[in-house]
């Protein structure tokens, strides 16, 4: 009984932290993969330890840091892009009805397009060229953005803007300290499902007609039917799309949302 | 222009002159238009408080709109003694919710409507300090109590220093003593400044422990039917023999104005 009580007190200590139920999430997902490479002993399934040599190599000896860098590049580019133009036509569109009435079908047009009709258009009409990738991604993008400002606009509190407007607050600080807060749990939301969406059509929008970055690399290992480097950039890009979640996202939300009672 | 002004005040440049002969909005769904003020004449003298008393629904937030210029299509006449619309001043306003940015703290909150020049930061801090929340000045709307809340609406009001503040009822919805001590916080401001006040309330008691003068209004299409002058020195008692005699004398006197019917 009495160790009964230590090991409760064990338990309960070691769930209380998260970090803690986060690492031994992580530990189980390699030994699960672990031991199914193990049992199917094939080139199909690689061990965690063959991926992490050659994951090491290609980065220091190979060329994974710059294909790393180039996709970067473009998520970063098509990222903002899709943003800046999405939360406009939002915003746009959620506060003027007629304009949201004219713009609504090409909208629905645009977001129920496959993603892969568009990069075959553009790189059709644009060429097989940087331009035509970044708008590919970028047009796949703006729809969901715009769906989520919108909302956002609608659900303004207009009282708020209404006090801006009695105390005679210049127009331009009306919108940024107004009218903008009231947005930015939109902004994050569709920030936060926006890099996900984005680089996963940037490797697509790559494989398809660049002849660089990770897409391209992927399509190069898929050919030679070599998984374990196709599992090494995979697990590049996704460690640094984790590394984007936790250093940039998190930290501007919880920023953002100082002011919520916990 | 004809006024109400007596002969032997002295005039002064902010004098309130109000001729308002019809003020009309549009039903849409009956598609009519109602009128909600008709043949409302009154003149505040500067640095007056004034308090407008009316049944629910006899357009005193219609009136505060006119008055502040957040809406201006009228067939009338607003103006300053001195020729000037009260939108070309200082205008302090204070609505029935405190209406704070949520995502601001104490003092931004106040210091948010002002053109945030040193002066009038340090100024920002001197009347959160006569408002006696000297240590919330760095904490969220959502940390402080109600009444606290409508503190800083009071400092955000002053701020300005405002030629006219219009109040809607601000103190409605809280407990006796929290309203009775955000009265006397209000008189201390007030006594400070200055300023042309217009009070807006349904409680007869408060606008006698408050105001220089009453206006009451008839419902709508709304107008004034009796004007009553209040002689008694300030400091005032809230629960105060002299004031409730008055109150009963003016409720026998003119039993009409209260009823609602006219």
């Amino acid at each position: 009984m009495f160790n009964n009580i230590i090991k409760n007190k064990f338990t309960n200590y070691f769930f209380k932290n998260s970090i803690n139920v986060r690492i031994l999430s992580f530990v189980l997902l390699i030994l699960v993969w672990e031991v199914l490479a193990l049992l199917v002993k094939s080139d199909v399934l690689p061990t965690p330890k063959t991926v992490l040599i050659i994951f090491f190599n290609e980065m220091i000896y190979g060329e994974m840091l710059y294909h790393l860098g180039i996709t970067l590049w473009r998520v970063l580019l098509a990222f903002t892009i899709a943003m800046l133009i999405g939360t406009g036509l939002g915003i746009a569109m959620g506060s003027k009805k007629n304009l949201n009435i004219m713009l609504d079908g090409w909208h629905i047009l645009l977001l129920n397009t496959p993603a892969l009709v568009i990069i075959i258009l553009c790189y059709v009409w644009f060429g097989l060229n940087e331009i035509a990738a970044i708008t590919a991604v970028s047009l796949n993008k703006i729809p969901n953005v715009l769906v989520t400002i919108r909302e956002g606009t609608r659900a303004i509190d207009r009282k708020i803007l209404e006090v801006a407007d009695v105390f005679k607050v210049s127009y331009k600080k009306k919108f940024i300290n107004f009218f903008l807060p009231q947005l930015y749990p939109f902004i994050m939301a569709a920030a936060r499902g926006g890099i996900s969406l984005i680089w996963k059509i940037v490797l697509v929008v790559e494989l398809l007609g660049r002849s660089n970055g990770i897409g391209f690399k992927l399509n190069e290992f898929f050919n030679l039917f070599d998984i374990a480097s196709l599992f090494a950039y995979t697990l590049s890009f996704v460690t640094v799309m984790i590394f984007v979640e936790y250093a940039i996202i998190s930290p501007i939300e919880r920023r953002l949302n100082k002011w919520r009672p916990t | 222009m004809e006024t109400n002004l007596n002969k032997n005040v002295i005039k002064k440049p902010h004098d309130l002159f109000v001729d308002i002969i019809t003020k009309s909005y549009e039903d849409k769904n009956q598609n009519t238009y109602n009128n909600a003020i008709k043949n409302m004449k009154f003149v505040i003298p500067q640095g007056e408080l004034c308090c407008l008393v009316g049944p629910s629904g006899c357009g005193k937030t219609t009136l505060l709109n006119l008055l502040s210029g957040l809406d201006n299509k009228v067939e009338g006449v607003i103006k300053y003694q001195d020729g000037t619309i009260p939108n070309d001043w200082p205008i302090g306003y204070m609505f029935q919710e405190p209406r704070l940015m949520p995502w601001l703290t104490v003092k931004q909150n106040v210091s948010i409507v002002t053109n945030q020049t040193s002066e009038e930061i340090a100024h920002s801090e001197k009347l959160i300090n006569e408002m006696g929340l000297i240590k919330y000045m760095n904490a969220f709307p959502s940390q402080l109590s109600g009444g606290m809340q409508r503190r800083v609406a009071i400092a955000r009001a002053f701020v300005n220093k405002p030629k006219i503040l219009l109040l809607d009822e601000p103190f409605i919805s809280l407990d006796l003593t929290v309203a009775n001590l955000l009265r006397q916080m209000l008189i201390k401001l007030w006594e400070n400044q200055k300023n042309t006040i217009i009070f807006v309330t349904h409680d007869l008691r408060e606008a006698m422990y408050l105001s220089d003068r009453i206006l009451f209004l008839s419902k709508g299409p709304s107008k004034v039917i009796h004007d009553f002058k209040i002689n008694m020195k300030r400091p005032r008692k809230t629960e105060d023999d002299q004031m409730e005699n008055l109150r009963i004398e003016l409720i026998k006197k003119h039993p009409e104005i209260l009823s609602g019917k006219i």
